[in-house]
């Protein structure tokens, strides 16, 4: 397992660097904009929870590529044929990916939320409410996740496997609003916290089925 | 070759359709303990899917494929501890070095020789800090030989082992490694296009195509039992009756050759007392013309 884990680590290294990037530079340059401002009105707490939101917001895009790359990356060059006939289980080579890619996702979800829930009402000046927000990018991180990784256990392309994952959550949205128009079901009212529902319901489903396709799989 | 009766490699009644495409065709075979079984075949011929299917890394439409007593399906992970393989092309992780690479797959078999490795590393001149994307065609093979061989597999599978070896690495490997691998207690089935090396190594042959087993049998016993008749029609009428066992026959005006499985001199005289021939003789046949003799039979039939 643990050279699966290093493998797995080395395959995504660009990724985890990118990632790692994507957490922190909205932090950066909210910093270095803020600068100057901050130092006369004094407004740190307001701009950490609005970087925290926007790192939310921009780490979408990793957690897709981190699990759309999953599968598919060894697909492409077809290592996954040289893996295929080693010996680990493929509920092994599925444990290490999901480590890597879950860990990743779960660290910059952490990160943010410390930051925005934690680290801005700490620093005591006016900051925007991050409830909101937070049920609804959750949810959505949650899905695209899943939705890459299902993909990536089927797909070849690593970019056809990143479109499913992103075009997902636009999907289920574009449902629940043709529900609402058509049949006025959720209501206006509780359009957000269904789609926060039927996010969570549709991720969690989602990977679990894909999962256990892909053990069952005999190709690799 | 020291057989012993249990059958180590077995295949029964496999079958494996893609599309309206039938590649193999309720295939049975059994490579018992020892023995070193050559898999021929044309291209497209379903050799590479029978030994994927043997891997466990295509899954057949019907039969079963047993390794050293278990279902291949059941415990994949127990068999390839147990089984080298070197497959047609190599997907080893091209940003791996060398050394990577033999640490990673050490890592998944008990029974991984350190010294072994290291020996066939000196042996094959690799550099383990050599990346593998910098390896030529050649020394990728090598290295797919050096993983496949050092956790000393009761088994081994090899599909087309020697493509991209130069003469002189092809034939260090086949005297030199897989000769030394045939002790007797381990089991070799490799498909090859290469029949000089299989009539160095292999006890036993089988002949596919068009996923149809034609041929089961000992090296030997095929060499001795097939033969070429070859008569001088007395006039260019075709002639009237072939032998029992004809694999293909051809007329070329007067002359007739006919080749035959399970030669004996009985049907020399059949042929001569059911046709009108001038003379007739009987002509040995080397490996590869019984190979070639299979595919035009087949493909005449067809």
């Amino acid at each position: 397992m643990r050279a699966l884990l290093w493998k797995d680590y080395r395959m995504n290294r660009a990724l985890l660097i990118v990632s790692a990037f994507v957490l922190v530079s909205p932090y950066a340059i909210g910093f270095a904009v803020q600068y100057r401002n901050a130092q006369s009105t004094g407004m740190w707490g307001g701009m950490v929870a609005a970087m925290a939101l926007a790192a939310m917001a921009t780490s979408l895009l990793t957690i897709s590529l981190l699990a759309a790359n999953a599968f598919t990356q060894e697909r492409t060059d077809r290592s996954a044929e040289f893996l295929a006939c080693l010996p680990p289980s493929r509920l092994c080579i599925l444990l290490s990916k999901f480590a890597l890619a879950f860990s990743v996702s779960l660290v910059m979800w952490v990160v943010n939320l410390v930051m925005g829930l934690v680290v801005a009402p700490a620093l005591g000046d006016f900051q925007p409410s991050l409830a909101d927000p937070v049920s609804f990018l959750l949810p959505t991180s949650a899905l695209v996740f899943a939705a890459g990784w299902g993909a990536s256990t089927v797909m070849t392309s690593p970019v056809g496997a990143w479109g499913v994952a992103t075009a997902t959550p636009l999907v289920l949205g574009g449902i629940l609003y043709a529900s609402w128009y058509y049949f006025g079901v959720p209501s206006e009212g509780e359009f957000g916290s269904a789609y926060s529902v039927a996010a969570v319901v549709v991720a969690v489903v989602g990977f679990a089925v894909s999962s256990v396709l892909y053990v069952r799989r005999v190709e690799p | 070759m020291n057989e012993s009766n249990e059958a180590v490699i077995e295949f029964l009644g496999v079958r494996k359709r893609f599309g309206t495409q039938e590649a193999v065709r309720e295939l049975s075979l059994r490579i018992p303990r020892g023995c070193v079984y050559a898999l021929l075949g044309p291209n497209g011929a379903g050799k590479s899917t029978t030994i994927k299917m043997a891997m466990g890394s295509l899954r057949r439409d019907a039969g079963s494929i047993r390794i050293l007593g278990r279902e291949v399906c059941d415990d994949p992970s127990w068999v390839k501890q147990r089984v080298g393989f070197v497959g047609e092309l190599q997907f080893i992780y091209r940003w791996m070095r060398i050394a990577e690479v033999i640490r990673f797959c050490s890592s998944f078999y008990p029974t991984w020789n350190a010294t072994l490795c290291q020996e066939l590393v000196r042996r094959f001149e690799l550099d383990p800090r050599k990346k593998v994307r910098h390896l030529s065609k050649g020394m990728t093979v090598k290295l797919g030989l050096l993983l496949a061989i050092a956790h000393e597999p009761e088994v081994l599978i090899l599909d087309e082992p020697t493509s991209g070896l130069d003469p002189l690495m092809r034939e260090d490997f086949v005297d030199g490694i897989l000769r030394n691998m045939c002790d007797g207690r381990r089991s070799i089935l490799f498909a090859s296009h290469t029949l000089q090396d299989v009539q160095r190594l292999a006890d036993r042959v089988g002949i596919l195509v068009d996923g149809e087993l034609l041929v089961d049998r000992p090296i030997d016993e095929l060499l001795r039992t097939t033969k070429t008749i070859r008569a001088v029609l007395t006039d260019e009428k075709s002639p009237r009756r072939t032998p029992h066992g004809a694999i293909v026959e051809s007329v070329d005006r007067r002359e007739w050759s006919v080749t035959v499985s399970d030669f004996s001199a009985g049907q020399v005289e059949q042929v001569r007392s059911q046709n009108r021939v001038e003379s007739i003789d009987a002509v040995n046949m080397n490996l590869e013309e019984i190979f070639k003799a299979y595919v035009r039979g087949r493909r005449n039939v067809a």
